[in-house]
């Protein structure tokens, strides 16, 4: 199943990870592969490691021992920034007072590096106004980014990412504080740019039911790699040994039909 | 002319403020936002320590002042980025142990004298044109800096690790913006005071996230309320006075005070007009 040759390329791949903060070990000899196409899910319980790997690939953190590679290049020396989009969890309440507008915000995006003039650039510019469009917030160019709510925030965050022109997106808990309707309206832009630019999707959640329904494969951490592979063939016995707690079929039903 | 204009002493004091006025906020915007508003009190502590140091050995006590006050700005910020310490408890520990320090050296030095009283509460007698000129320097360097790396800035306030995955270099932009602040309090404090100094980062910024929508237009709003209150303040202190960073803060936060309210009145204003179903020609909200 793992070896199948339809496969992309490698995009990032962890290489017996291990990971501590302090005495913490909160990744252990993690092997992982993340191919070019893919919605990959990382999927497993608060605490269980899975931002901390993504950090890892993102050279945010060093490993403890093991490799990590991010488009076939050493994550701490990785530099090809403009090919990842990030889009780091959102905090309520950690934009109050933040007085750019979205389209300075998604502008500012846009560039990578060292721009010494951009201080000077128009912030509605064709290419951030079409990032806008993608995730549907172009009426909201002129908002303050404090006016937004955090499923707001999260679509300019997204468009901030694509206006790069990003091969891969990484995504920390996207649907964290945002409602039904407007974790459905992200997951729909989601898997758009996964099919229509080819954009590799690297999603981090706890939501078992949305990762099955949404990824092409499903990553369940718990500190080590419980398993890995498409979503149907995760069994119920499986998510129960890995959140702890006995989860029923239905819940997977009584999700999928909001759809 | 009017009074104010005659004396020499009085035309440094108006010049170094306005300095004073655009370098608080242009600086402080990036600090507030990354919530290190505190960072401006603790340098200007190490800045003291940096004086009484100067003073005691009888040496420029403005150069000690810059010195030490950039080093404990490189201390703050190692303390932080490396996760040693959180950056609130990096500032506390940073901030007593300059304190006290400078208290010890106040006591061997055998306690106040006149200049080390202008040094906390600021004198408007006691801008040098060296003070003078070192500021319009540094106003000139930091500008350059704000401007040429301004979308940088913007990233790492609005999250770090964004703005390290964006290839922003924020380990070497931290501690540059954390230098020129220390540069900042330390050369501000002739005007200001210790004990205010931190106010002048702080207080015009707090108008600008306000009033402001966009974050060009909250620092170029900032600065104007920083320059106004200096101004303001030094014409209160010249006519009434009083003391002149007394003065100072106490009309940026006037300022404060009426963009609030001005705020809540606008607010007021359009929950009246839906109430009555008029037309909004802005759109609403």
């Amino acid at each position: 199943m793992i070896a199948a040759s339809w496969m992309g390329r490698p995009v990032i791949e962890w290489d017996h990870v291990t990971f501590a903060y302090g005495e913490v070990v909160a990744v252990e000899d993690v092997s992982l592969t993340v191919h070019e196409g893919e919605i990959a899910a990382l999927l497993g319980p608060n605490g269980s490691g899975k931002s901390t790997l993504v950090k890892l690939a993102l050279g945010l953190l060093q490993p403890e021992s093991g490799a990590v590679r991010i488009f076939g290049c050493d994550a701490a020396e990785f530099r090809e920034w403009r090919r990842v989009g990030y889009l780091p969890q959102v905090v309520a309440g950690a934009w109050r007072d933040f007085p750019a507008t979205v389209a300075e915000t998604v502008a500012h995006g846009s560039y990578d590096g060292f721009s010494p003039f951009a201080l000077f650039h128009r912030s509605e510019r064709p290419d951030v106004m079409e990032a806008l469009e993608a995730v549907r917030m172009s009426n909201y160019r002129r908002r303050r980014l404090s006016e937004l709510s955090v499923g707001q925030q999260q679509r300019v965050l997204l468009a901030r990412a694509l206006v790069r022109r990003p091969d891969l997106l990484v995504l920390d808990e996207p649907a964290a504080g945002v409602d039904v309707s407007g974790e459905e309206q992200l997951y729909s832009i989601l898997r758009d740019v996964n099919r229509e630019r080819s954009i590799t999707v690297v999603i981090v959640s706890h939501d078992i039911g949305a990762m099955v329904r949404e990824a092409s494969t499903v990553a369940c951490m718990n500190r080590t790699l419980v398993r890995h592979g498409p979503p149907h063939e995760l069994t119920r016995d499986e998510i129960s040994t890995l959140y702890g707690v006995p989860v029923d079929v239905l819940v997977h039903d009584a999700l999928h039909e909001h759809r | 002319m009017p009074a104010i204009l005659q004396y020499e002493f009085m035309l440094r004091a108006l010049a170094g403020g306005t300095l004073v006025g655009v370098l608080g906020p242009l600086l402080g915007m990036f600090i507030v936002l990354r919530r290190f508003s505190l960072i401006a009190d603790t340098l200007a502590h190490v800045a003291l320590m940096g004086v009484a140091i100067g003073l005691a050995t009888k040496t420029f006590p403005s150069a000690a002042a810059v010195a030490s006050a950039s080093l404990g700005a490189i201390l703050v910020e190692q303390l932080r980025s490396r996760g040693r310490l959180p950056g609130d408890v990096a500032m506390a520990v940073v901030l007593y142990g300059s304190l006290a320090f400078a208290v010890v050296v106040i006591g061997i030095a055998r306690g106040f004298n006149v200049d080390l009283f202008s040094f906390l509460f600021g004198s408007i007698l006691s801008v040098s044109p060296l003070d003078l000129w070192l500021l319009a320097g540094l106003t000139v360097a930091v500008a350059l800096f704000v401007a040429v790396f301004f979308v940088d800035l913007a990233q790492i306030a609005l999250d770090d690790d964004l703005a390290r995955v964006s290839g922003v270099r924020t380990g070497l932009l931290n501690l540059a913006l954390a230098v020129l602040t220390g540069a900042t309090i330390s050369l501000s404090m002739r005007v200001v005071g210790v004990l205010l100094v931190g106010a002048m980062l702080v207080i015009p910024v707090l108008v600008g996230l306000r009033l402001a929508r966009g974050l060009r237009a909250a620092v170029g709003t900032a600065i104007v309320v920083g320059v106004v209150s200096v101004l303001t303040g030094l014409a209160f202190a010249f006519y009434s006075d009083v003391s002149a960073g007394g003065a100072i803060v106490l009309t940026a936060l006037a300022i404060l005070a009426l963009a609030h309210a001005w705020v809540a009145l606008a607010h007021a204003w359009v929950a009246l007009r839906r109430r009555d179903g008029a037309f909004l020609p802005l759109g609403g909200r």
